[in-house]
């Protein structure tokens, strides 16, 4: 037990040292040059004036509640899409050599380069947004979806085969279950992927968002706004990358204990 | 799998029950209208009608959306995410050409804060004066000549930069031009970038905060730019009645301004502020004094005795000429078919 509280400890102390050494790095550098990158204090100061005042009849909540509403479901569209067919292309070579060209086409184009399409195609609403965003989220789910599958050990297949279970057997009872902390680990990149692109999405004529935030930071030269934009994507981000670790250690528990 | 089955339920529940939140629509008696503005100088006039009952007095109900730029704005008419609108003089073009947008009233004046800008130790802010009909410009055709200057490619800077050197016997091929937005122009130059600089307000307030020497500008160089106020082809033609009333509610409210001359640099505040513009109130003065709104008089001289017109085709050539259109649509300009000055005429 001791043990254990030393190590905690000892993970806090440098969780404290490594910011507070990031801060320091970040007020030094904004001594010579404040209206480039200003002081952590400025735009602790900025946090403050956008908390206090609704930016285009947004609260800075509503701003950010706003991105996550389309990073969320997003990421749900992404994983409603890319586990079951991850599921079947990892599963089955032919719905693989069916699949594979096309994903394989469309996997390097960025979702940036989909906008002038979306936009004619879609207009400037939230489906847009939406599925831009879920553009950029399904590919790592879908390809750590059918790596979990391909890396299922053998020998697990070979117990359900003993034991005559059926292909819809294995596949639920044993591939998903051993896949999951591979899926997981996509969904965690799909989260990330969808921060990045929710802030291009945001920029097609957004009402609200932390995207919208940052492109009016810039369009109206206020560096602090679009560093309290960032730092709004990297503490939600890695908030919601906690919630994920949690959610991966309650459904997948041996992957914990084998840590 | 009964875990994976009910974590699943949960989030697809917890973020429908989200989504269903948001879904709550309103009836209204007023007629809606779908507004589109930039965050700038001109669409104060609707926050203003909105602030004054103007909107609801004229039984219409707006749906405003402001737009980072007119690219945005124009793209937005391809899935008719708006009606009527304003925008500048650039965005009016491509939006006429390439989406049959019509032009219904002329709005802010914007010839006065349209400049190139270079630091004081450039060789082009040590001579003026050499061309006799246009004295307020700086440099020689030397001086001018392999310049790198940022200018925002299509706009109302990349015209006045072509004005400028076009007085020195130049043309763009005879400089290097960096193009980038004017948002990012101005932090760019700021970092050491380039020679010489185009911007527009409210950047160009920021250039002479920095002690930066305005060389060239829309007035010095004889151009005129006025914004816009626009109307879909569909609302036109499926709306006109609301779009007359949309006409009537926002000059109402560039009275308003106009009439109130020492409160408006307040209301420009506020509504910056509330837009995300970080500004202050003596940029707002500014701009209120520097960019007037024409009032409907001069609006319907405007439209009807060839001074929008002109001011069109006048940016049509320059983007004939930089090969950005084709002669094709320079022609359909030229037919001033996009003007609509009925709506005006009838106020």
């Amino acid at each position: 037990m001791k043990q254990k509280q030393k190590e905690m400890l000892v993970t806090v102390a440098f969780t404290l040292l490594s910011l507070s050494l990031f801060l320091l790095l970040w007020s030094i550098l904004s001594i010579n040059n404040p209206d480039f990158l200003p002081s952590p204090l400025t735009c602790i100061k900025k946090f403050q004036a956008m908390l206090g005042r609704p930016i285009s009849k947004v609260s800075l909540g509503g701003h950010i509640l706003a991105s996550l509403k389309r990073v969320l479901l997003a990421v749900l569209c992404a994983t409603i899409i890319g586990i079951p067919l991850g599921l079947a292309m990892g599963w089955s070579k032919k719905i693989n050599a069916f699949v594979s060209p096309i994903f394989e086409f469309l996997r390097p184009i960025p979702p940036i380069a989909w906008i002038p399409l979306v936009i004619l195609w879609f207009g400037v609403g939230e489906f847009s947004k939406v599925f831009l965003v879920t553009l950029g989220a399904y590919v790592p789910i879908l390809m750590n979806t059918i790596t979990g599958v391909k890396m299922v050990p053998p020998v697990l297949l070979n117990v359900g085969k003993i034991y005559k279970a059926s292909s819809v057997q294995i596949l639920k009872e044993i591939v998903l279950p051993a896949a999951l902390p591979a899926i997981f680990a996509g969904l965690k990149t799909a989260v990330s992927c969808g921060w990045m692109v929710v802030l291009a999405a945001e920029m097609m004529a957004s009402k609200s968002g932390v995207g919208f935030l940052i492109t009016r930071g810039m369009e109206a030269y206020d560096v602090a706004m679009i560093i309290v934009g960032m730092c709004i994507i990297g503490v939600v981000g890695y908030l919601i990358s906690i919630c994920l670790s949690f959610l991966e250690r309650r459904l997948c528990p041996w992957k914990t204990n084998l840590e | 799998m009964k875990k994976i089955f009910t974590v699943a339920v949960v989030i697809l529940l917890a973020i429908t029950t989200v989504f269903a939140n948001g879904a709550k629509e309103e009836t209204s008696s007023l007629d809606l209208i779908r507004v589109s503005h930039h965050p700038y100088i001109h669409g104060l006039p609707t926050t203003v009608a909105i602030d004054n009952g103007i909107y609801e007095a004229n039984g219409l109900k707006p749906e405003v959306t402001m737009y980072g730029g007119g690219a945005a704005q124009n793209e937005a008419i391809a899935s008719d995410a708006w009606d009527v609108g304003t925008t500048g003089l650039a965005g009016a073009v491509v939006g006429c050409i390439g989406y049959d947008m019509k032009v219904i009233g002329a709005t802010v004046y914007d010839g006065k804060t349209i400049d190139i800008w270079v630091r004081p130790d450039s060789d082009l802010a040590k001579t003026k004066g050499q061309i006799s009909d246009h004295p307020e410009v700086y440099g020689t055709a030397d001086t001018w000549k392999g310049k790198k200057i940022i200018c925002q490619g299509v706009s109302n800077c990349s015209l006045v930069l072509a004005k400028t050197l076009s007085l020195f016997g130049l043309t763009t091929k005879d400089v290097e031009v960096i193009d980038m937005t004017v948002a990012q122009a101005y932090p760019a130059f700021r970092a050491g970038e380039a020679d010489a600089v185009a911007l527009w307000a409210p950047f160009g307030y920021l250039a002479a905060d920095q002690g930066w020497v305005k060389v060239s500008s829309a007035e010095a160089v004889g151009v005129d730019f006025y914004n816009l106020i626009i109307a879909t082809d569909k609302a036109v033609k499926e709306k006109p009645e609301l779009v007359k009333r949309w006409l009537k509610t926002y000059t109402e409210g560039v009275e308003v301004i106009r009439a109130n001359q020492d409160k408006a640099p307040e209301w420009l505040y506020e509504f910056s502020m509330d837009e995300g513009i970080t500004t202050n109130v003596n940029d707002c003065k500014k701009e209120i004094a520097l960019r007037p709104f024409p009032t409907v008089e001069q609006q319907k001289d405007l439209m009807n005795n060839g001074g929008l017109l002109n001011m069109f085709l006048n940016f049509a050539q320059y983007m004939l000429e930089q090969g950005n259109i084709t002669q094709e649509s320079y022609d359909k300009l030229a037919t001033g078919s996009f003007l609509d000055p009925q709506f005006i005429n009838a106020l």
